[in-house]
């Protein structure tokens, strides 16, 4: 009968598509947030790159293990620039274009980072807790969707040349500096002096500052150029990657040069104490998180997480600052009522306000506070270890 | 007669049907070839037609292949060279699409001549096109590959100058420090050593200066590199080559040699390995001929070729643009080709059509005419009958209409006949009420109770009442007989001026009683008679002269007569203008109906018995004219009589009419005084007692002796009397007149009349009749009277008439005079 076999039809397909739609829940795309990183999974830079990956995929597996946040499930999408900042822009490009990300997070370097900012403005999609400390993604008043977490390169060279000249008691005539020569190079540069400046540094012309060629080693000709200075240096702030900062302390210690060498926290504590071996003794590194083996409870949460997401990650700052920010971003997601929008994230992020992390301090986000932080923690390589050290030690 | 008639009628129908049955016929047939003619062409040129539109959309896609393809190529050379493959699009497209043109051009067979020739360009232009695109492809493919080839010379040359570069730095780098080095040693020395520091500083110096020069020296050379690699002119390469970077590169390598590196790296193999990148491996300086010898590879012979390749492009693209549009003429060629080919059948296709359609046109006519004549047969045929059925329609119709007419009028005649009895009743009870009483006056009152004066007031009163109700009675029966068609008017041949003068003498008297001035004036001249009734007309005259003056106080009065010849029936009119009191519209429009006074007050100032009018005109239109009234309120009126005056032949036209009127104001007579002698014998046959006194009074107070007899049979017997032995002869008769009442018992007048005329009595016999009707004097007449005179009596009226008959008699008996005295005694 026409009748009977029409409703068994209508049933069947009912049924049918009462399970497709079941089935696609957990995978339905409209109920994950996905997040983007452009950084330098190869090239000089690639070990900060994987290691502030890796911080950021532990917060979001975390979050992914208990629920997702907000009913949904996350996602990271990483593209590599190699730290080319001529790379960064077609990654943004894809990341908010075809994948359609949420924020960007976790971007590491400088160059890339000024590459990366105007696309962000442009697009309107927020670009946070950037690997980098420069000043460019610090402006006054803050670009909107650029929020960072950590402490500016200006905060951690300050920091050292405050220690240097209260606790060392050295001079600012005696303060060198040895930069890469591009931006990175030039925003601890810039820091550094404005700290002198409060000191007392009369003028400019005769700081002596050393540079050589991003991705080279060719460190030689800024040596030179400071051990040449008319007053030597009795400390040298370094802005750098490893592998030149390293040649550099060895090429030094070579020519009987040995001041004090402090370092900002870009330059990748634990690769520059690997390749410094016994000549890194004292070689003092700046960090914008504690050190990962404190017993703050964001960093017991931090290292159980890393050890949950499996490999053989060691714990290291590069990391646990990518943990923290992950962590930061996922708060702010939890505020979100409706939808999460590009939008609302940054609204989520400013609302932030004054909050605590389990670092220890009190943290801050607001329309008009887009660091989170300006917290600097001193480090030192001893015995190719880098542990937490104080301000303090340097009064010998 | 109708026989004939019928039958033709007959034979002119059959002959309709026929024709139009072989209308019918020829037209069906026409049609018939003319469709089948035209199936035929129709299919000849669907035939062609697909043909054609086949070709032409074949020869459309084609076209528009060759644009896609055209536009690639343009597209190509506007924008920087690409992937050849993906932007000019094969036009090998293009000969499939040709084929097909040609397989469906084939099909015109009526144009192949002219196809042929065309379709040749074509395929011409096609290969061609297709030899260029080849051409363009190789250009392309090697322009890549030369691309490719320079491009990873470049990141050779890169490579190896910026190790170069780097080393370079390092080495001077190191070469400062040991500067620097030596500088503190030199410091923190003795003044012994301080010397061999300085000799050693100096030395060091020079190293750093070498290892500086070297870094120079590099750095000009990446420049032009630079410059090499952004050169657009071929020629300016070799000058680039030869002059400045040989030069540099003997300077680099001179530098190289002179540092020392102290066998960490070897700079001038360096060198030589970014010379050999930039020109070639086994390139090298030829000192002799001043030139640098390029050798195999590296990026100057890369770059140097690529650059030659660029130069042919501008040649490249001048001939696809030729190319092209050699192509596009062969197409236009075609194009046009294709479209004479369509015009040409279009043309012919409407010739035939025209042609088809005049002859169906033809057939259709013939066919639409036999048709129409059938139909309006058919139609006729119907139409008679129908008409037929419509006339009887229409005929009961106005039977019924006229029968509701006549009935209305009828009804309306009835209601005015009520209204005139009762009218009537009124006017005669009035004076009638009176008489009586003055009579009863009179007689109740002794002699001695009433004086003469008295006596004689009464008297007039009662004479006044009894003239105004003859005079009521007289009207009525006149306006009776004028309503029931019975008053019979004269038509005889009367003298206008004497009436006129009679009727102006009469009215005088009147208008002089009032010190009215009465005028007479003729507008033309007039005939000197004219056929009426002169009775009537001076009735009509008299009544409204008589109006004129009694309603006018003060002015004048005047009739004016005219004639008027205009109409087919000439016509006299007599205007009565007075200058009265003037009527108003209100008042025109009952001026002519019975009883009705202008003003009811009226009756009692002006007496008349208010039918005057309404009679004049009565009988101004039985005399052929008509009575209208033009009147204006305070100023007076203007009565026009119109009467007919009948042929006019032979009837003179007085000129001067008025001096032939003479009017004398004649004193009325004086009725009571008059004695009229009748010296003569009168036989009075009359019924009544009353009218038997009066009567015989009046006549024999006039001299008559009168013998009154109450019947018709006691008329006979006395009339004859002793003439029954003397049946013609006068002189024995007994009587010269006999006066017969017509009405009267045992026998009335007529058969008494015709008895005695029967039995030879051949004296005048004077009829008296109440009776005023049209055809009464005949009767009379007809019975044998002589005249006949109406009562009530007019005493002196009858007393003429009898005397005028007596002296007829008397001039026909003059024969025998004898009778008339015997008669007296």
């Amino acid at each position: 009968m026409p009748g009977m076999r029409a409703g068994f039809i209508s049933a069947v397909t009912a049924l049918w598509c009462a399970g497709i739609v079941t089935a696609q829940t957990p995978t339905d795309p409209k109920s994950e947030i996905v997040l983007g990183m452009s950084t330098a999974l190869t090239g000089p830079a690639d070990e900060l790159g994987l290691n502030v990956q890796a911080g950021v995929l532990a917060a979001l597996d975390e979050a992914n293990r208990a629920g997702g946040v907000i009913g949904r499930t996350l996602r990271l999408v990483t593209l590599d620039d190699g730290y080319e900042p001529s790379r960064t822009a077609p990654n943004m490009h894809k990341l908010i274009e075809e994948e359609k990300v949420l924020a960007v997070i976790g971007n590491v370097g400088t160059p890339t980072a000024v590459a990366a900012i105007p696309i962000v403005n442009a697009r309107q999609v927020v670009l946070f807790g950037a690997y980098t400390g420069a000043g460019a993604l610090r402006k006054t008043p803050p670009d909107r969707y650029v929020i960072n977490y950590r402490a500016s390169y200006a905060d951690e060279t300050s920091a050292m040349v405050d220690a240097l000249v209260n606790e060392a008691g050295i001079s600012v005539d005696e303060i060198a500096f040895f930069t890469q020569r591009d931006a990175y190079g030039d925003a601890g540069y810039v820091g550094g002096v404005a700290a002198m400046q409060r000191h007392g540094l009369k003028s400019e012309v005769n700081i002596a500052h050393g540079r050589y060629e991003r991705n080279t080693d060719a460190v030689e000709n800024g040596l030179a150029d400071i051990v040449s200075a008319h007053v030597s240096p009795r400390a040298v702030i370094m802005v750098g990657a490893y592998a030149p900062c390293a040649a550099f302390i060895k090429l030094a210690r070579e020519y009987g040069f040995d001041p004090i060498f402090l370092n900002v926290s870009f330059v990748g504590s634990q690769p520059l104490a690997n390749v410094l071996g016994d000549a890194g003794e004292g070689v003092i590194v700046t960090q914008v998180v504690p050190h990962f083996d404190s017993d703050l409870p964001i960093a017991r949460e931090y290292r159980s997480a890393l050890a949950a997401r499996g490999g053989d990650m060691q714990p290291t700052f590069g990391s646990f600052e990518g943990y923290i920010a992950g962590r930061i971003l996922l708060r702010a997601l939890s505020d979100v009522t409706e939808i999460p929008t590009r939008e609302s994230i940054v609204d989520a992020l400013d609302g932030l306000g004054k909050f605590d992390i389990g670092l220890g301090l009190e943290l801050e986000l607001s329309p008009d506070q887009h660091s989170a932080c300006h917290e600097v923690w001193p480090t030192v390589i001893r015995g190719g270890e880098v542990v937490p050290m104080s301000w303090t030690d340097l009064r010998r | 007669m109708r026989n004939n008639k019928h039958r033709d009628k007959q034979i002119i129908q059959r002959l309709v049907w026929i024709l139009a049955a072989v209308g019918l016929s020829a037209g069906a047939i026409m049609l018939g070839m003319e469709h089948r003619a035209l199936t035929k062409i129709t299919e000849y040129r669907n035939h062609t037609q697909a043909a054609l539109s086949k070709a032409s959309e074949s020869f459309q896609a084609l076209r528009a292949e060759r644009e896609v393809v055209v536009r690639g190529i343009e597209t190509h050379f506007a924008e920087e060279h690409r992937d050849v493959s993906a932007s000019i699009r094969k036009p090998d497209s293009l000969v499939p699409l040709m084929a097909r043109c040609k397989a469906d051009l084939s099909e015109l067979s009526a144009y192949e001549g002219e196809t042929n020739g065309a379709v040749a360009n074509m395929e011409q232009a096609i290969a061609a096109l297709l030899g260029i695109h080849t051409r363009l492809v190789q250009w392309e493919c090697d322009y890549i590959a030369l691309s490719a080839q320079v491009l990873q010379a470049s990141k050779r040359v890169d490579q190896e100058l910026a190790e170069l570069k780097s080393e370079a730095h390092k080495l001077e780098g190191r070469k400062r420090l040991q500067e620097a080095m030596s500088l503190k040693r030199f410091h923190n020395s003795a003044e012994d050593e301080q010397a061999e520091i300085a000799i050693s500083f100096v030395k060091e110096q020079e190293a750093t200066l070498g290892a500086s020069t070297l870094v120079l020296e590099l750095s000009d050379l990446a420049l032009q590199v630079e410059r090499l690699r952004s050169e657009e002119h071929v020629d300016h390469l070799v000058s680039l080559k030869d002059n400045e970077m040989r030069q540099t590169l003997r300077r680099l390598r001179d530098a190289a040699a002179r540092v020392d590196t102290a066998g960490v790296v070897d700079l001038t193999l360096m060198v030589d390995n970014a010379q050999d990148a930039i020109f070639g491996d086994g390139s090298r300086d030829d000192p002799d001929h001043q030139t640098l010898m390029v050798g195999v590879g590296g990026l100057y012979q890369h770059y140097r070729k690529q650059l030659l390749l660029q130069s042919t492009s501008a040649a490249l693209q001048k001939s696809v643009i030729a190319c092209v549009e050699n192509f596009t003429e062969a197409e236009h060629g075609l194009g046009s080709m294709l479209g004479n080919a369509i015009v040409h059948d279009a043309n012919r296709a409407q010739h035939i059509m025209r042609a088809a359609w005049r002859d169906a046109l033809l057939a259709g006519v013939l066919v639409a005419v036999a048709f129409l004549v059938l139909t309006w047969k058919i139609a006729g045929l119907g139409e008679a009958a129908e008409a037929q059925l419509n006339a009887k329609n229409h005929a009961l119709e106005a039977t019924m209409e006229q029968l509701q007419i006549a009935t209305h009028d009828a009804e309306a005649a009835s209601r005015s006949k009520s209204d005139f009895l009762a009218n009537m009743s009124h006017e005669i009870r009035t004076p009638m009420t009176a008489i009586l009483g003055f009579t009863d006056v009179l007689r109740s009152t002794a002699d001695d109770q009433i004086s003469v004066a008295q006596r004689k007031d009464a008297i007039e009163t009662i004479e006044r009442n009894g003239t105004y109700l003859l005079q009521i009675i007289n009207d009525i029966l006149d306006i009776s007989k004028i309503e029931a068609g019975k008053l019979d008017v004269q038509n005889i041949r009367t003298p206008l001026v004497p009436v006129i003068a009679e009727i102006c003498s009469l009215m005088k008297v009147r208008a002089d009683l009032k010190n009215l001035p009465f005028s007479l004036a003729y507008t033309e001249s007039i005939p000197e008679c004219i056929h009426t009734d002169p009775i009537r007309l001076k009735q009509i005259l008299v009544n409204l002269i008589g109006n004129a003056v009694k309603f006018t106080e003060s002015g004048s009065v005047k009739l004016v007569v005219g004639f008027d010849s205009s109409d087919a029936e000439s016509k006299i009119h007599f205007d009565v203008i007075d200058t009265g009191p003037g009527m108003t519209r209100a008042q025109l429009d009952k001026l002519f109906k019975p009883f009705t006074q202008v003003d009811t007050s009226a009756t009692r100032s002006f007496g008349g018995t208010g039918l005057g009018l309404a009679i004049s005109r009565r009988l101004a239109m039985m005399l052929g004219g008509s009575l209208t009234v033009a009147s204006e309120p305070g100023k007076g009126s203007r009565f026009r009589i119109t009467v007919s005056t009948g042929p006019l032949d032979g009837i003179r036209m007085l000129d001067n009419p008025l001096e032939a009127t003479s009017i004398k104001a004649e004193p009325a007579p004086a009725k009571k005084d008059t004695v009229l002698q009748l010296n003569c014998r009168i036989l009075l046959a009359e019924d009544g007692v009353d009218n038997q006194r009066l009567i015989a009074h009046v006549l024999r107070k006039a001299g008559a002796d009168v013998t009154v007899v109450e019947n018709g049979k006691l008329a006979v017997e006395a009339a004859l009397g002793s003439a029954e032995d003397y049946p013609g002869d006068s002189a024995l008769l007994p009587f010269d007149v006999i006066l017969m009442d017509m009405q009267m018992p045992v026998m009335d007048g007529y058969q008494a009349t015709q008895v005695l005329r029967e039995r030879g009595y051949t004296g005048p016999i004077i009829a008296l009749t109440a009776h005023a009707m049209i055809g009464d004097r005949e009767r009379c007449i007809e019975a044998g009277c002589s005249d006949y005179d109406t009562k009530p009596i007019d005493r002196i009226g009858l007393i003429k008439k009898i005397t005028s008959w007596l002296s007829k008699a008397t001039s026909d008996a003059e024969h025998e005079p004898a009778l008339h005295e015997t008669a007296m005694s």
